[in-house]
């Protein structure tokens, strides 16, 4: 822990609630992000480092509460009927929910480029009239509350804070349904690792993202839920069906987590994160039998090319299948690529970072869809709808993550946790149950 | 009536209301006091199969500790074992008498207050005289048994610890210079939960809306105005959630709420406007909307900072230093009100409103109020953790003095944060107690109420 700096590394425990003094208004809350500057990459809810920022502009629907459950904040879903939801959309007017409705129309068809189309899999004919949106339920699908939660199905706009633009930096939205968040302002600086650690240890910002503070150890694992899960994807028709049993064979999650991938970090052993598997979480038999080699068979490997992380992980994988006699041409692609490759099967194998929500059911939708089963995804999202017990499906949802987890054409590699330094001046850091800090709650308590 | 005497009374209906309610069919929940007598007899039940059985309970409070043993008796003869009260001055003489009375065995407690609970522990020993002893008080190899039970203590369990220290406590001062003020008895506070509410308590007050000589508690919480008894009972609620939101919503839950010439005065910030409301006939009635915040029981009124937890008030009625989050009053031989400031901070000020400024305040939470505990008519001010979220949430009670010195009485909330604080006159004592409107990680709340008991 860096004492000279005065800082806290703060374990982002979400038991804290409430408050014994009051937030105090005022003043401007300084973030820096070890992240490259590109302002798109800010809103990018698949990374750790940026998912909490992009909440603050792009709102969700709702927030999920660790104790709590759903908090509806921009709006409040209900079942006017079994087979019918209604959602009430309470920041802006009627252009918000008919341009939210579009949105999700457009993440609802078959050649969407978002795996979290399966978030929405049980819905049918989206309409949006003045500030409402009804849908249809395809099936009984009661995690969709936990599901509309998640980030990357929000608004477009209208969240707690405004901005920024070249000359001004986040502003606090007055209007925002919730309430105005309490600093007035919000200034973000974005530089590499040592950079932004060296600007939190002089106390030029408040708040640091995406590397560990001056002098302090990184956290050995998340003590937040994990659930930005990245992937191996591959297309066995392109790779070969000998591929699964080498990608099992050599490349070594642990391995993954301790040299290339920035804590706080956890190896995944199941189609799941831990953080979803829990006891299930158990490590799968080891895949046995001769080790296939396919001797000069060639490859591409295709990653976000604004990932470092992702980099230096295809990297790794490509020695290993080198062992194994595969030839891997890297191919760094930029985000819109990589995601309609993803789309439309171009590729032989693709690493991919996702955000999985805080339930198992909804999680295994999100898996198997990345994986492309989308004749899978009815049917097993419809025989988990069917169990209407929380817990039960839950455990159901486990079950079939683990059955289907050598069946899929993915191979689990990792899950991360958000890596968030406060200084001591910053109050009110609670997570959701995404893992992901609420900045929105936080306060100064001095200029 | 004179003060003793009505506490006596006071707590007497108290005892009666706990007989009334003595026999209650296995699983019944009852109050702090009953559910021990439960725990405890279902113990002495277990370990013994033939009465009669003594019943000896010490406590710091005689009637606590007569209303306990009268529940534990009461529940050994529903069971069949003929529970019988054993009074003597200690524990030691109480096996004595327990023989003397044919007793076949004697359960001895000590009860009081732990960390808000109400908690008893003894022993059970057997009583029966063995002929062949002679006069030698030989005592038989069953029942033998340590005993041990807790519940959460409650406001009534808090009454009967208080009834002691019902008699006066400090007497005036006559100009004359008569009469020699006695020296205060020695005070302790203790804590227990008055009501559970399902949603955040953003503001408290407390007045006589029945006009019965006991005041009502009034609870803003973020859904309802709810009124409740002396005892936590719920007498009247009104939902606010159809109400039109304020322009600017407020993140922080936060209202103000106040009970004026017997109606109840409130405005929740997140609302666009305040409504006054009469109590009759179990409801609430809306007599008319506010457009001003109420503040100090009437004396003065504000506005809500758009989108903020601050009330701003005009110079004219009360010069404050900038707007504050709360502003509590006690109107005694002199009118107090203290303030709580962003920060932290807070002005004490005599003499309310005055022209002049306060005492500076610092380090004090959202949870401050001026209450007298000791009733010796003048205020002492209560407040929690200045801290947004302290490890442990803590009260302390501090006299008038300079500010700086010790609390005189400090006490852990044992769980959830204090958000809302007011004085109270549950009974008709000269001290006041200290209602704590708790928010817990759940999203309910819970309602505390602070009062003296026996040391």
């Amino acid at each position: 822990m860096n004492a000279r700096a005065l800082a806290v590394v703060l374990l982002l425990g979400s038991t804290v609630a409430g408050a014994a003094g009051r937030p105090r208004y005022g003043g401007t809350l300084r973030i820096a992000l070890a992240s490259p500057a590109a302002q798109a990459e800010l809103l990018n809810v698949d990374r750790p480092e940026t998912a909490a920022l992009a909440a603050l502009v792009a709102p969700p629907l709702c927030r999920l509460d660790p104790q709590r459950g759903v908090i509806p904040t921009t709006a409040e879903l209900t079942h006017p009927q079994p087979n019918r939801v209604q959602l009430l959309v309470r920041a802006g007017g009627p252009r918000r929910a008919a341009d939210l409705a579009a949105r999700w129309n457009s993440l609802s068809q078959p050649g969407a480029f978002s795996p979290y189309r399966a978030l929405l899999a049980p819905l049918r004919g989206v309409t949006a009239t003045a500030t409402t949106i009804d849908a249809a339920l395809a099936f009984p699908w009661p995690d969709l509350d936990r599901s509309l939660c998640h980030p990357a199905l929000g608004l477009a706009d209208g969240g707690p804070y405004t901005g920024p633009t070249s000359r001004v930096p986040f502003s606090a939205n007055p209007t925002f349904p919730e309430g105005r968040p309490f600093p007035d302002r919000l200034q973000l600086t974005t530089g590499d690792e040592r950079r932004v650690a060296r600007s939190f240890a002089t106390r030029q910002v408040d708040l640091l993202f995406g590397a560990a503070p001056d002098d302090a150890q990184p956290s050995p694992a998340p003590q937040t839920p994990a659930l930005f899960a990245t992937y191996l994807v591959y297309r066995s028709a392109h790779a070969g069906a000998e591929l699964r049993t080498v990608l099992e064979q050599s490349v070594d999650a642990q391995d993954l987590v301790q040299r290339f991938v920035t804590a706080p970090a956890v190896p995944m052993t199941q189609l799941l994160p831990p953080a979803l598997m829990g006891a299930a979480a158990a490590t799968p038999a080891a895949f046995s039998g001769p080790a296939p080699r396919a001797p000069g068979r060639e490859l591409t490997l295709v990653y976000d090319a604004a990932l470092d992380e992702h980099r230096a992980v295809a990297e790794r994988i490509q020695v290993r299948l080198h062992d194994r006699g595969y030839r891997v041409a890297l191919k760094p692609v930029p985000r819109a690529e990589l995601a309609s490759r993803w789309a439309s099967g171009d590729f032989d194998l693709l690493l991919q970072s996702l955000l999985l929500p805080p339930a198992p059911a909804a999680a295994l939708a999100v898996a198997i869809e990345l994986a492309g089963r989308h004749d899978l995804l009815a049917v097993e999202l419809t025989a988990l709808g069917a169990v209407a017990d929380a817990a039960a499906r839950d455990a159901r949802a486990r079950e079939r993550a683990a059955a289907l987890r050598a069946s899929l054409p993915l191979l689990p590699l990792y899950a991360r946790a958000p890596q968030v330094s406060a200084s001591s001046n910053i109050q009110g850091l609670r997570t959701d149950a995404f893992g992901l800090p609420m900045l929105d709650q936080l306060f100064l308590t001095q200029d | 009536m004179s003060r003793s005497r009505a506490g006596a009374f006071a707590a007497a209906a108290l005892l009666g209301a706990l007989l009334l309610g003595a026999a209650p069919a296995p699983g019944v929940q009852g109050g702090a006091v009953e559910k021990l007598a439960l725990q405890l007899a279902g113990e002495i039940a277990g370990r013994t199969a033939e009465g009669p059985l003594a019943v000896h309970v010490s406590s710091p409070s005689p009637v606590l500790s007569r209303a306990l043993a009268t529940l534990i008796a009461a529940e050994l003869s529903r069971r069949g074992l003929g529970g019988m009260v054993v009074d003597a001055p200690d524990a030691v003489l109480a096996e004595a008498r327990a023989r003397d009375q044919g007793a076949r065995a004697l359960a001895r407690v000590n009860a009081g207050l732990e960390r808000g609970a109400l908690a008893a522990r003894g022993d059970l020993l057997g009583t029966w005289v063995n002929f062949w002893s002679g006069r030698s008080p030989t005592r038989p190899p069953q029942p033998a048994a340590v005993l041990e039970a807790s519940a959460e203590a409650d406001a009534h369990a808090l009454a009967l610890l208080a009834a002691p220290v019902t008699a006066p406590i400090a007497t005036a001062v006559t100009s004359s210079g008569g009469t020699t003020p006695a020296p205060p008895a020695k005070v302790q506070i203790a804590s227990a939960v008055l009501a559970k509410l399902p949603s955040a308590i953003m503001a408290l007050a407390a007045g006589d809306l029945d006009r019965d000589g006991v005041d009502e508690v009034v609870a803003v919480t973020e859904d309802e105005v709810v009124v409740m008894g002396a005892d936590g009972r719920v007498l009247a609620r009104r939902d606010t959630r159809a109400l039109p939101a304020a322009s600017a919503p407020v993140r922080d839950p936060i209202a103000a709420a106040a009970v004026v010439q017997g109606q109840v005065a409130y405005f929740d910030a997140r609302k666009a406007k305040g409504e006054l409301l009469a109590y009759g006939g179990g409801a609430l009635r809306v007599v008319r909307e506010l457009e001003d915040v109420p503040l100090a029981k009437g004396m003065i009124s504000g506005r809500w900072v758009p989108g903020e937890n601050l009330v701003g008030v005009e110079a004219r009625q009360w010069n404050a230093p900038g707007p504050f989050h709360s502003l509590a009053l006690f109107q005694g031989a002199r009118t107090d009100a203290v303030a709580v400031f962003p920060g932290g901070t807070g002005l004490w000020v005599h003499g309310f409103p005055g022209t002049g400024g306060g005492e500076g305040l610092s380090g004090i939470g959202a949870g401050t109020a001026l209450f007298d505990v000791d009733g010796d008519g003048t205020p002492e001010l209560a407040t929690t953790s200045a801290a947004y979220a302290p490890e442990v949430e803590e009260l302390r009670v501090y006299v008038d003095g300079p500010w700086g010195a010790p609390p005189k009485w400090q006490l852990a909330v044992t769980r959830g944060r204090v958000m809302a604080a007011a004085a109270a006159h549950l009974d008709r004592e000269r001290a006041q107690q200290l209602l704590l409107g708790t928010w817990l990680p759940d999203g309910t709340s819970e309602l505390l109420v602070i009062r003296r008991v026996a040391p």
